[in-house]
């Protein structure tokens, strides 16, 4: 469906299934007139969930060719793909070797900080203003591709009031709460839709006294000012730390000029609820909001990080809340299920089958959402997008042949296949992930020629599987 | 005019202010040149303040603290150039109430060091310099401990002057009559100022390097106050607002960071995520403030009043004076505001934004700097009580007692027995035993959760079920209440298979009111934290501990708890108790998985670390749990033969079966579920360069038997101190910089026979905690 003249609260509600999850999106203008008439502007997305199963139990989801280029098709839980999978292309074949160095004792957590920043992480590692992952590990002064890009495209004369937006399900613990780094610091992301919304378009402080948004910024200039007297009297260290506060006073100060009709061309809608407490409402919501920022120009670079994993919503507990694709006779968080724990085997499998039907659903929410937008130029949002789902670990955990989905494709990456990069699935040291990451800054303009740390460069994604 | 109060400078000052009173002074400058307007002035309340005059042209402001009326503070007015030639100067009372001791026209300083209370240590070396010239050349009038001598009989007070200003002081005019500057040169003077300023050390000068060195210890980096600190200091700073804490971040979504293991926000800044959740919480408080000033400050909404609140509250939020730079902007935001409620919501939300106010800091130094009073009443008030500073203990520091090792040993202590160090001891075992506030574990066998309904689902009590509500009765039609609202009712039981439900929040506090107990009441040692079957219990621990309710009426009240002593053939201490046991959930009905608990003795209890678990294994199916026992099923999937499976798993899983007798909610049992009886024999089974002293190749036949060889080990001692420095210094301190501190600790707290309490004081006391160094 185009609706970019029909996004109204009925329609809204409607695909969110019930007025619990939105309550007050009112329609919106889309890009002006004058924005008509420049090129296509590439977006880009990253779209993240944690552990392919492990388990002898999964069926296979994933084509059988082991062709280096084949027609995409998916099998088992993840077939739904297929009703978009001529915007869409698999690259198979990529190996996270940074993962492999890394010093957060293996497996998971090494695996999903090195994914989109191609730089291991390791002891005596953190960089001044940089988070310490744990037994003070850090990954140096290096940045995820989403914020290497968010941060680049200003000097590429590209200005939005949003550097970039991030959301997503669940903070973990102790110092693994981000895939998204800014040199070497984790960037946390909303973790309720109306939190996004918030940020998106300061409807902060319209209740009660109010505030009008003059005064706001003034109170925003003098913690502002306070900060810069505070931070002459720390360490070099702290006031690098502090530089990120700075920035987002910056942020929010051109939100509110972008609110106030000098910036963005979208009216901003009346609101969202307060507490999503549904999974899939919030993914919806997400993906609405994701679509908004993108075509109203807010931003850029976005990106979704959806941990139901372990702990108090893990989807074990997500089916509790409502979601009813999943079964309820497996009592252990989705992690603990890949390795076939939390009941019999037919259980565990049949849960497994059932989160990764569900993620395959969140995952076209998103891109169907993004499909519905039609561009100035032609085509429509998606196309001029590179939405990118990734796991951090591929069948049976291991680190090479990682699921890299990239939709949209922006005119860059070729769509409607599977590609196995390098032509062989396991380890790869001559495909790693970070060609994807440099293919990926070269779609959004900017000319890289590697990404992330060098000893795991090997230059961006060949041509051959590029359109 | 009054004789000045012993300690004070000069012979009198001026009392009894009223608003609009003038003294004038001619002053003759011989030379053209840049001078500094210092006024010292004192005062019982807020908002009261001088002006300074010169040729008629306003110099500056200056507001008196209110820390009494003979607590002066030399306050900065302004700064001027004074061509050559004599000049009025005229000093204004803006408001009485203030007392008026001298002016001061500085023309330049001797030292870089501003800070009166900024004691720079450069070395113990330095210090024993400081203290011969000082026995040489002042002792004899002022004490060996500058608390009275021959000729001066009373202590000097160190407050009255900035280090600068003493060096200058002294340069100048000590020894008296040392007109010729000779006796005490520059350095002369600046080592007896470093001397008196820490805290004139007696004989045995302290090491303040532990190992000699200068750079013996890592710095903690900038914090942004925790949520619950936050929340604290808000609570009480506009505690005449009655402020609803629970919803001030509604739905708790400003996530806090542990580092090191612990809640401290250790290197986390305001980012554009959590900005907004600050602008929502100064925007609710903003417009509470708004609409009831009246019961923040009675004198009304006036510029003048405006201007009292923003000194008074600013001072508590800031656990500093505003300075005159910020309260003129602050009073600009109020005055550009359109109308007053607006002005008043502008200031509150500056105030509650403030860098001063959300972080935790300590500023940069260029030599090893004793931490000035307030950054050192900061540490010690977020360590022990888990929040800001009161106004007591900023003047304890604002006295200089913080300023000596014997002086910090003294306010922890003091701090310790002050009810609020409960909520220090609460986080730290929260974080140390990794319980999370949102385990909730519903009783009963069958189907089915709780699931908040209706206008209840919006209430602090019903948000709580996610966090772990106490109100609620969780067997099948179990209703739950919010006040006395229907929350939810339950259509059928949970299906956890526990008969008792628990959440983190119960198991939480029931920690905390045990360890309270050892720590501050009753001079607890380690072992008894492991050992002791001492228990407070509330009516959902009583139900899983087997209390009786005679029991439970009859023990004294500690906390909200019943003091009672538990089964001694079932508990002993920490690791027998429901925080603890916790641990693994997620499998088998009612049962934990004795790999995870296993897990959380070796990492968390003994500080080991163990392997993850290496790609591509072929993992096995596991066996039905319902026709054999966990322990069973573990013993023939993880533990048959000597495999990968194997070699990982036995330091765990052999250590995790000595908690077998405990459900998943703490529940004792003999048998499990299936009949079965259960085995909760184990051992601790060596792990490769992670030695445990004490405890290697060891076994025990259930959790008394475990609890009991942990409290005889010294790995396990040194652990917990470990976990203590990490808390308290809000970083991670297992590194070689900080080992000297860390062994320091350590082995204080074997000599203490292990005191939890004195635990806290020798943390504090070390200089790591007291000491900045240079980054």
């Amino acid at each position: 469906m185009s609706h970019n003249d029909k996004y109204t609260r009925r329609a809204l509600l409607g695909r969110v299934g019930g007025a619990a999850a939105v309550t007050a999106l009112t329609p919106f203008l889309p890009y002006t007139e004058a924005e008509a008439a420049v090129a296509a502007k590439p977006r880009y997305c990253y779209w993240f969930t944690p552990v392919n199963p492990k388990s002898s139990l999964v069926d296979p989801t994933l084509s059988t060719s082991t062709a280096e280029e084949s027609n995409l098709n998916f099998r088992g839980a993840y077939s739904d793909l297929n009703s978009m999978n001529n915007k869409m292309s698999l690259y198979r074949g990529l190996t996270n070797m940074a993962r492999k160095d890394g010093d957060l004792g293996g497996g998971h957590r090494d695996s999903w900080v090195s994914m989109l920043v191609g730089a291991a992480p390791k002891r005596g590692r953190v960089s001044a203003g940089g988070t310490d992952l744990g037994g003070g590990a850090g990954i140096g002064n290096y940045s995820s591709i989403d914020q290497f890009i968010a941060n680049e495209l200003p000097k590429s004369g590209v200005n939005t009031p949003l550097k970039d937006i991030r959301f997503g399900w669940e903070h973990a613990k102790d110092g693994l709460n981000s895939v998204s780094f800014y040199k070497g610091a984790e960037q946390l992301r909303d973790g309720q839709p109306s939190r996004l919304f918030k940020r998106m378009f300061d409807v902060s402080g319209q209740g009660g006294a109010g505030l009008d948004q003059t005064y706001k910024k003034n109170v925003l200039d003098y913690v502002y000012g306070d900060l810069k007297r505070v931070q002459g009297k720390l360490t070099a260290d702290d006031r690098i730390r502090l530089e990120k506060h700075l920035d987002s006073i910056d942020e929010v100060q051109r939100v509110i000029e972008a609110s106030e009709g000098n910036g963005h061309s979208c009216n901003i809608p009346g609101g969202l609820e307060n507490n999503v407490v549904r999974l899939d409402q919030a993914v919806l919501a997400f993906s609405k909001l994701t679509a908004l920022a993108f075509n109203c120009d807010l931003t850029r670079v976005a990106g979704g990080q959806f941990l139901p994993y372990q702990g108090g919503n893990s989807y074990h507990k997500v089916e509790a809340q409502g979601l009813n694709t999943l079964g309820n006779k497996v009592n252990a968080t989705w992690h603990s299920a890949t390795h076939d724990k939390g009941g019999s085997a037919n259980d565990v499998s049949a849960f497994i089958r059932g989160v990764q039907k569900y993620r395959c659903k969140m995952f076209l929410d998103l891109i169907n959402e993004l499909n519905s937008f039609d561009e100035p130029t032609g085509g429509t949002l998606l196309d001029s997008s590179i939405v990118h789902w990734y796991v951090e670990i591929s069948k049976d955990h291991r680190v090479s042949d990682l699921f890299n989905l990239v939709a949209g494709g922006a005119g860059y990456f070729k769509m409607g296949k599977q590609f196995i990069v390098g032509g062989k699935t396991g380890d790869n040291a001559n495909a790693t992930q970070n060609m994807l990451l440099t293919s990926i800054a070269n779609a959004m303009g900017l000319p890289i020629q590697n990404f992330g740390e060098a000893k795991y460069h090997n230059g961006p994604i060949p041509n051959k599987y590029l359109a | 005019m009054q004789p000045v109060v012993e300690g004070n400078i000069g012979v009198c000052d001026i009392n009894w202010t009223e608003a609009g009173e003038w003294l004038e002074y001619q002053v003759a400058v011989a030379t053209q040149q840049r001078f500094e307007v210092v006024v010292s002035l004192a005062s019982l309340g807020q908002g009261k303040s001088m002006s300074v005059y010169v040729g008629g042209n306003l110099v500056g402001e200056a507001f008196a603290p209110a820390l009494g009326w003979t607590t002066y503070r030399n306050l900065n007015v302004g700064s001027l150039v004074l061509p050559t030639g004599e000049h009025t100067v005229r000093v204004v009372m803006n408001t009485g109430g203030l007392n008026f001791n001298f002016i001061q026209f500085k023309k330049e300083v001797l030292s870089v060091s501003s800070s009166s209370a900024q004691s720079s240590l450069p070395s113990a070396d330095n210090l024993r310099l400081g203290r011969n010239e000082w026995e040489g050349q002042c002792a004899n009038c002022h004490g060996l401990d500058g608390q009275g001598g021959v000729v001066f009989d009373r202590p000097i007070n160190l407050l009255q002057k900035t280090r600068s200003e003493w060096i200058d002081y002294i340069y100048n005019f000590m020894p008296l009559g040392n007109s010729a500057k000779a006796a005490c040169d520059v350095e002369c003077s600046t080592l007896v100022t470093d001397f008196m300023l820490a805290g004139y050390p007696g004989s045995e000068l302290e090491d303040v390097s532990c190992n000699g060195g200068i750079e013996d210890h890592l710095n903690p980096p900038i914090r942004l106050l925790t949520t619950k600190q936050y929340e604290l200091l808000i609570g009480d700073v506009f505690s005449a607002l009655n402020l609803n804490l629970d919803n001030l971040f509604p739905q708790k979504l400003m996530k806090d960071s542990l580092v090191g293991g612990f809640t401290n926000n250790s290197g986390v800044v305001v980012d554009n995520n959590n900005l907004d959740d600050l602008l929502a919480v100064a925007d609710k408080v903003g417009d509470t403030a708004a609409s009831q000033f009246s019961r923040l400050m009675a004198c009304g909404t006036s510029d003048n009043c405006i201007e009292q609140f923003v000194v008074q509250y600013g001072t508590r939020l800031f656990r500093e004076a505003p300075t005159n730079t910020q309260i003129t902007q602050l009073m600009n935001l109020f005055k550009e505001a359109s109308n007053t409620a607006q002005g008043i919501k502008s200031v509150v939300m500056a105030l509650l934004l403030s860098p001063q106010t959300v972080y935790q800091y300590e500023g940069a130094v260029d030599t090893r700097t004793l931490l000035p009073g307030r950054e050192l009443a900061e540490r010690l008030s977020f360590m022990i009580w888990n929040a800001a500073p009161d106004e007591a203990l900023l003047n304890k520091a604002d006295s200089g007692v913080l300023n000596t090792k014997a002086g910090v040993i003294q306010v922890a202590n003091e701090m310790l027995q002050d009810a609020r160090a409960t909520q220090g001891l609460r986080q730290f075992y929260q974080d140390y035993l990794h319980i999370d506030q949102s385990f909730n574990l519903l009783a009963g066998s069958g189907g089915g959760n709780s699931d908040p309904k209706g206008e209840c689902e919006n209430t602090a009590q019903c948000k709580q079920l996610y966090d772990g509500a106490t109100d609620c009765n969780n067997a099948a039609g179990g209703v739950c209440y919010c006040g006395n609202d229907v929350c939810s009712q339950l259509g059928s039981a949970g299906n956890s298979g526990v008969e008792f439900g628990i959440n983190g929040r119960q198991a939480a506090e029931d920690i905390t009111r045990f360890t309270s107990y050892l720590t501050r009441e009753s001079e607890g040692t380690f072992q008894d934290l492991l050992l002791s079957r001492k228990a407070f219990v509330d009516n959902t621990a009583a139900k899983i501990y087997g209390v009786s309710e005679q029991q439970l009426a009859s023990g004294n009240k500690y906390l909200g708890g019943s003091e009672v002593m538990l089964d001694e053939n079932q508990r002993a201490g920490l690791l027998t108790r429901i925080g603890f046991v916790l641990h693994g959930g997620g499998q088998a009905v009612g049962l934990a998985s004795p790999t995870d608990r296993g897990i959380v003795v070796r990492k968390t209890v003994l500080c080991q670390e163990l392997p993850e678990a290496p790609g591509d294994i072929a993992f096995p199916d596991l066996p039905d749990p319902a026709e054999k026992t966990w322990v069973e099923v573990v013993k023939e999937v993880h533990l048959a033969g000597d495999t990968v499976c194997s070699r990982c798993h036995k330091p765990m899983d052999l250590v995790g079966f000595g908690f077998e007798h405990y459900t998943l909610n703490g529940q004792y049992i003999d048998t499990y579920p299936n009949g079965k009886p259960v085995d909760a024999s184990g051992e601790f089974y060596p792990i490769d360069g992670f030695a445990a002293q004490n405890l290697d190749g060891q076994s025990f036949s259930d959790g008394i038997g475990l609890s009991e060889l942990v409290a005889g080990s010294d790995t396990a001692a040194e652990c917990f101190s470990l976990r203590w420095v990490n808390y308290s210094m809000a970083r991670n301190t297992n590194n070689s910089e900080d080992a000297c501190a860390v062994e320091k600790v350590a082995a204080d707290f074997k000599a203490n026979n292990y005191s939890l309490s004195e635990l806290i004081v020798s943390i504090v006391s070390n200089p790591a905690f007291r000491f900045r160094n240079p980054e």
